[in-house]
C-alpha cells in the first residue's frame, strides 16, 4: 500500500497528439507521464513512454488489442506499474478491473489533457490534505486500544 | 457501544429505492457506485420474503455505476446521459433520481440534473439518499417528501370531500406491506372514504401522488415515518393531518383508529358504527372459536412477549398481544433508530396500556445484541415465550423451544404475498400463526414418540398456515 503523502504520484495519459485524450484502450501505445509536485500542488510533465514493442504486431493494424491479449495486458501493466492513474478516452469494464487489481486507477475522460490535469491535481491536493489531517489526528490520539 | 452491526435489521438510505418501486409505474434512477442498488434489492426484496422485482426493480434499475472517474471529475454528465437513455428504454410515469454515497460526497446536484431533464412526458425528481444520511426509514422520508416537494410544486389543491392520503408502512422494509396497505385501504373504504394508499397493488400509481393536494385529510399511521410528509402537505396545500402513532392490530386498536378518523372527518356515525360492529362481530367469532385451544393447551401457550421491530410495526403488535392475548411484556427492541419524540410516543402508548411495559422499550439496531439479551432473559424466566422477530432469531427460538413469528426483516425462508398483520384481518392472522405455533413449533411435543424439534429437524417458524 502506497504511502499517501510521501510516495511519488504519477498519472499516465494516453494521447497521440499530446493535447487531447482521444485513445481507446485497445489502441494504447503512447503515454505521457506526469508527476505530482506537492510544492506547487500541480502535475509536472515527466516523460513519454511507449507500450513495449514486442506487444505490438500480435494483431493486425487497426484491430484493437484488449483484455483478451495477455501479452498486451502484461506490457501495459509493466509500463504503468509506478502510475496511480491512467487517463484515456474509453476502456471496457474488464480491462479496467484488471488494471485496478494491479493498483492502476482508471479515469475515463476525453477532452483537453490540460483541463483534466488541473481537475485531477485539485482532487489529489484535497485527498492529501484530508489524509494528513487524519494522520495528525491519529498520532495525537492516545486511545488507539479499546 | 460498537460501531459494527453484526445482524442488520435495515439498510442505508439508498434502500428507499424500494419505496420508489412501491409506487406503481415509478422507476428509481440510481447515481451511485456499482453494486449498491443490487445489495438493497437482495436484502429488501429476496431477503424480505421473496417479494419480487416489481415494475422496474432488481437488475432493471438504471444506475450510473459511478467509478473513480466520477469521483475525480464529477458525475453529473454521466447521470445526464443515463437519464436520456432511461427515457428510451424504461417507460415510466415517474423517474426518481437517487444519489448514493459517491454522489453525495462529490457534491453532484441530482436535484438540478433531474429538474433539467423533467418534462410532462418524463417527470423526473432528484433526492439525496446518500447512505451516510441514515437508514432506509430516513431514506423513505427523503423520497416521499422529495416527490411531494418537486412533483407537486405547482399544484393547486381542489379538495374532495372524503378523500384521504395514507402515510404508513415502508415498502419492502415492512415485509407484509402489500397486504397491510390492502387492509388499511379496506377498512377506511368501509367508512365510505376515498383512499390514496400511494403504494402497492391497491394503488393506481403515480396518479394518486398527483392527487395528494386534493385530500381532505392526511393520515399518518406510524410514530414518525411519514410525519414530515404530512407536515409538508399542511404547509404547502393546507391539508390537515391526523397523526395516529398506533398502527392498529386486532379488534380494539383498529376500532379505536376508525372511530377517531370518523370523528376527525365528521363522518356519518351510523354508517361508521355499522361497519365497525360488523368487523368486530366477525373478529369475535373467530376469537371465541379459539376457546378450546386456550383451555386444553393452557400449559403450552406462550406467555412472555419479545418484540423485535420498528416503532410502527412493533407498537401495534405489542399492544395487541398484551391487551387482547394477555401476554406478559418482556421487551420491545426498537430497530429503526427513531427520533426521541417517537421513542416517547411508543413508550407512552405501551405503558398507558400496561404498566409492565415501563422500562422495557429498548433501542438497539443490532439483532446479535438483541438475541443475547433475549437468551439471558429466557434462561432466567423459563417461561414459554413468543418472539415477534425475523430469520435472525430462528436458531434461538429453536434451541429454546419457543414460538417465533416472522414479523420484521430479514425473512429468508418464507414467501410473502398478501399476508397482513395489521387491522382486523392482521389480528386474526397473527392469532392463527401464534396458536399454530403451539403445535408445529413443537411446544407440544409428540408424546407417543417423544421426539423433539431438533431430532426431527423440521422446525420452522410459520409465516403462513401450512403445518408440516
Amino acid at each position: 500500500m502506497r504511502g499517501i503523502l510521501t510516495d511519488p504520484l504519477r498519472v499516465a495519459i494516453a494521447t497521440e497528439d499530446g493535447e487531447n485524450s482521444d485513445v481507446h484502450f485497445g489502441k494504447l501505445s503512447r503515454l505521457q507521464i506526469y508527476e505530482y509536485d506537492p510544492r506547487t500542488a500541480q502535475f509536472e510533465y515527466a516523460e513519454v513512454r511507449k507500450i513495449a514493442p514486442e506487444a505490438e504486431g500480435s494483431y493486425a493494424p487497426g484491430e484493437g488489442r484488449g483484455c483478451a491479449d495477455p501479452v498486451f495486458m502484461d506490457a501495459v501493466i509493466r509500463t504503468l506499474s509506478d502510475c496511480e492513474y491512467l487517463l484515456l478516452e474509453k476502456i471496457g469494464p474488464r480491462p479496467a478491473r484488471v488494471l485496478l487489481r494491479e493498483g492502476i486507477n482508471i479515469l475515463e475522460k476525453g477532452g483537453k489533457v490540460n483541463e483534466s490535469l488541473l481537475q485531477l491535481s485539485s482532487f489529489v491536493t484535497e485527498k492529501r490534505k484530508a489524509a494528513s489531517e487524519r494522520l495528525t489526528g491519529l498520532s495525537q490520539n492516545d486511545d488507539l486500544e479499546e | 457501544m460498537s460501531s459494527i452491526i453484526q445482524e442488520a435489521k435495515f439498510t442505508c438510505a439508498l434502500g428507499a429505492q424500494q419505496t420508489v418501486l412501491g409506487i406503481q409505474g415509478a422507476v428509481p434512477v440510481i447515481h451511485a457506485g456499482p453494486g449498491c442498488s443490487q445489495r438493497q434489492f437482495t436484502y429488501l426484496a429476496n431477503g424480505s420474503g421473496y417479494q419480487g422485482e416489481g415494475f422496474a426493480g432488481g437488475g432493471q434499475i438504471p444506475c450510473t455505476n459511478a467509478s473513480q472517474t466520477e469521483v475525480v471529475f464529477g458525475g453529473e454528465k454521466k447521470l445526464s446521459t443515463l437519464l436520456d437513455s432511461a427515457f428510451k428504454v424504461m417507460k415510466a410515469d415517474l423517474y426518481v433520481v437517487m444519489a448514493g454515497c459517491t454522489a453525495g460526497i462529490v457534491g453532484d446536484d441530482v436535484k438540478q440534473v433531474a429538474s433539467d431533464h423533467s418534462s410532462p412526458a418524463h417527470p423526473v425528481v432528484g433526492v439525496d439518499t446518500s447512505g451516510f444520511r441514515g437508514n432506509n426509514y430516513k431514506g423513505h422520508n427523503i423520497v416521499v417528501e422529495g416527490i411531494i416537494d418537486q412533483l407537486l410544486e405547482e399544484a393547486e389543491p381542489k379538495v374532495r370531500r372524503g378523500l384521504v392520503n395514507v402515510f404508513s408502512v415502508v415498502p419492502n422494509q415492512n415485509p407484509y406491506w402489500r397486504g397491510d396497505l390492502e387492509e388499511i385501504k379496506r377498512i377506511l373504504e368501509g367508512l365510505g372514504l376515498e383512499v390514496n394508499i400511494l403504494f402497492g397493488y391497491g394503488s393506481s400509481g403515480v396518479s394518486e401522488w398527483y392527487d395528494i393536494p386534493n385530500a381532505e385529510l392526511n393520515i399518518v399511521l406510524s410514530p414518525w415515518v411519514g410525519l414530515g410528509a404530512a407536515k409538508l402537505c399542511q404547509r404547502r396545500f393546507g391539508t390537515p393531518y391526523l397523526h395516529w402513532p398506533v398502527l392498529p392490530v386486532g379488534l380494539k386498536d383498529t376500532s379505536e383508529f376508525l372511530r377517531k378518523v370518523a370523528e376527525t372527518l365528521s363522518l356519518d356515525p351510523e354508517r361508521t358504527e355499522r361497519f365497525i360492529l360488523a368487523e368486530e362481530r366477525r373478529f369475535k367469532r373467530y376469537f371465541v372459536s379459539l376457546g378450546d385451544v386456550f383451555t386444553d393447551y393452557a400449559a403450552y401457550l406462550p406467555y412472555d412477549l419479545y418484540v423485535i421491530d420498528d416503532t410502527a410495526y412493533g407498537l401495534g403488535a405489542a399492544r395487541f398481544c398484551t391487551r387482547e392475548l394477555g401476554m406478559i411484556p418482556q421487551a420491545f427492541f426498537v430497530i429503526d433508530e427513531p427520533p426521541q419524540t417517537a421513542k416517547d410516543l411508543v413508550a407512552e402508548n405501551l405503558t398507558a396500556l400496561d404498566e409492565a411495559w415501563k422500562g422495557k422499550v429498548l433501542t438497539e439496531p443490532d439483532n446479535a445484541v438483541i438475541r443475547g439479551v433475549i437468551e439471558q432473559r429466557i434462561a432466567a424466566r423459563q417461561t414459554k415465550s413468543l418472539i415477534l422477530g425475523s430469520s435472525w432469531d430462528k436458531d434461538l427460538a429453536q434451541a429454546t423451544d419457543n414460538i417465533l413469528i416472522y414479523h420484521s426483516a430479514p425473512i429468508t425462508d418464507a414467501v410473502i404475498l398478501n399476508r397482513t398483520y395489521v387491522g382486523y384481518t392482521g389480528g386474526l392472522n397473527l392469532m392463527q400463526d401464534i396458536y399454530t405455533g403451539v403445535f408445529d413449533r413443537h411446544a407440544v411435543s409428540n408424546l407417543t414418540h417423544g421426539e423433539t424439534s431438533r431430532e426431527r429437524n423440521t422446525y420452522r417458524p410459520a409465516a403462513g398456515s401450512n403445518c408440516n
